[in-house]
């Protein structure tokens, strides 16, 4: 199989790496990583010992195990507390991912966009100057959707404004001809390749991905998912949010866990009517739903950009869906059956083919590396008396 | 944060695989070893390829993972004595979470979600080449090992030059 090339690796929307001549960048990177789920930490908080994970991976697993997965020191879910300051290093990291991997990347690139000629003369008029970011655009069409947030003075009145705006001015003078605006990360701007308007600070990224069109881009952005989720979260809180009807507020404390074991399906039914989800199922399907759904909720607790309640509904079924389908390839009932002799000899029929590739795969590539002389002994693994 | 559009739309246990999978694709881990899913559309059943005479180990994963280990089973079943007689590899690493009720092994030797395919490929790399004959799989082969090193030998590489027709 072509390790680079898994189609299943194509549904991965994932931010470039950082080339390798930067490990302190690497480092940093992986530092914001739950070591959990592999993933940028999502409502980050700190248990006991000291780790920190994903609210919601720390929670499953100690729901499985009362131990922390790093360091195995025992814990229990109380002493789970909101880490702050992780979660808003993560956000900024985030944030400030793209502009990295833009200043990180060869030159010839980087010169090669600046060179681009603008091609709109008239948005010069929307220029201005100020002691922020800069980033920059070719203008073209972003004119009017650009906003600035720094107090904008026209370029004529800046020779009050003393020597720091002179030196500026310089330095602009220095670069290519090019329009200089003054833009936050969330401005838009074409991009400098295909000229698809999207959010500044998505460009690196999109660029990064051979320019595929703005729309899923967008969707990509963090900012814009919060901006929804905003507004989600204010529906929730004027009651617009819970769809049932039911006149009950559902309220925004951590859940207490029940007891599985001594719960009626009525009791976990009831339950899961006050939270307005599916009801049906047996004992197993309703306890994994209400297990499952009060992680999400409480986790849901732990960050300071909360999803909406019909949001953790959405993912509660997605996750149940898919668990299902993941459950209905037959491999959880696969690992019971390696446990038995005749599952292990039925399992091993239906894989001789595989095998055999393989076997064939590895001796012509021992083959090949003796013929080629380089073989250094310890790689001709195979011995034959 | 990336990704979140496609994250709604795979478990959590494929997507953690996808990750791992895109790690040891980029970085992979030593030139005698290699891993990936066996079909393109189930990222819960992968093939690990370890060069030299160690057979086809294949990784099943559950569908509650990382939370619980995979199985790894060594296809022809390969004589060591951390290998159970039908394949099944032995190993503390791979164990469910939490304490054996015998106190054979500590914590700390078992799976927890922090641990992937990348940590269990080098423990099984190690274990190879040094058979941990006292908490064997396979009985008879722990004592051959430990009394009759020599046909010990002889026998996995009987077994080897079988599996491999030559």
């Amino acid at each position: 199989m072509d390790m680079s090339s898994h189609p299943l690796l194509a549904v991965i929307d994932e931010s470039p790496p950082f080339p390798d001549k930067y490990p302190q960048l690497k480092r940093l990177d992986r530092s914001v990583v739950c070591q959990v789920c592999k993933e940028p930490f999502t409502a980050p908080v700190s248990i006991s010992c000291g780790h920190s994970f994903c609210s919601q991976c720390i929670r499953s697993s100690l729901d499985v195990s009362k131990k922390c997965p790093s360091c195995n020191e025992n814990c229990s879910e109380g002493s789970i507390r909101r880490n702050r300051a992780l979660e808003e290093i993560t956000d900024a990291w985030d944030e400030s991912r793209p502009t990295l991997i833009e200043l990180t990347r060869p030159a010839p690139t980087s010169t090669s966009l600046r060179k681009r000629p603008a091609p709109e003369p008239n948005s010069k008029a929307s220029s201005s100057s100020g002691p922020y970011k800069r980033v920059k655009t070719n203008g073209s069409g972003s004119g009017s959707q650009s906003r600035s947030v720094s107090p904008s003075k026209p370029m004529s009145k800046d020779g009050s404004n003393g020597h720091a705006r002179d030196h500026e001015e310089d330095e602009e003078e220095e670069e290519d001809e090019d329009e200089i605006q003054e833009l936050t990360e969330n401005d838009e701007a074409p991009c400098p390749l295909c000229q698809a308007t999207m959010p500044i600070s998505s460009i690196p990224l999109h660029i990064e991905k051979g320019c595929p069109p703005p729309k899923s881009t967008k969707k990509v952005n963090g900012a814009a998912g919060k901006g929804n989720q905003k507004s989600d979260w204010k529906k929730v809180f004027s009651g617009q949010g819970l769809g049932s009807g039911k006149g009950k507020e559902v309220e925004m404390k951590r859940i207490t866990k029940p007891n599985y074991a001594l719960a009626t399906p009525a009791e976990l039914r009831a339950t899961l009517a006050d939270y307005s989800l599916p009801t049906a199922g047996d004992k197993p399907t309703l306890t994994s739903r209400l297990q499952e759904w009060i992680i999400l909720f409480n986790a849901n607790l732990d960050t300071s950009h909360p999803s909406s309640l019909s949001a953790l509904r959405a993912k509660l079924a997605e996750s149940e869906s898919s668990r299902k389908r993941d459950k209905e390839k037959g491999k959880d009932e696969m690992i019971n059956q390696l446990g038995t002799k005749e599952g292990m000899e039925k399992y091993a029929k239906e894989k001789k083919g595989e095998f055999e590739r393989l076997k064939k795969e590895i001796m012509e590539r021992d083959k090949r590396r003796e013929t080629e002389g380089s073989g250094t002994g310890k790689e001709n693994a195979i011995e034959v008396d | 944060m990336f990704g979140n559009s496609t994250r709604a739309q795979t478990s959590t246990a494929t997507r953690r695989l996808m990750k791992e999978y895109r790690d040891l694709t980029a970085d992979p881990l030593q030139d005698t070893i290699t891993a990936g899913p066996v079909s393109e559309d189930n990222m819960l059943e992968w093939e690990a390829l370890i060069q030299g005479p160690e057979g086809t180990p294949y990784l099943v994963f559950p569908s509650d993972y990382p939370l619980n280990p995979f199985t790894m089973t060594f296809d022809p079943p390969l004589l060591h004595p951390n290998i159970y007689p039908n394949g099944v590899v032995c190993i503390s690493i791979l164990h469910p979470p939490g304490d054996d009720p015998l106190h054979y092994e500590s914590a700390s030797e078992r799976w927890s979600p922090v641990q992937g395919v990348r940590s269990v490929l080098l423990s099984v790399l190690s274990m190879l080449a040094e058979p941990n004959i006292e908490s064997g799989a396979d009985v008879e082969c722990c004592k051959l090992f430990r009394d009759n090193k020599p046909e010990f030998e002889r026998r996995v590489r009987e077994q080897v030059n079988n599996l491999l027709g030559i």
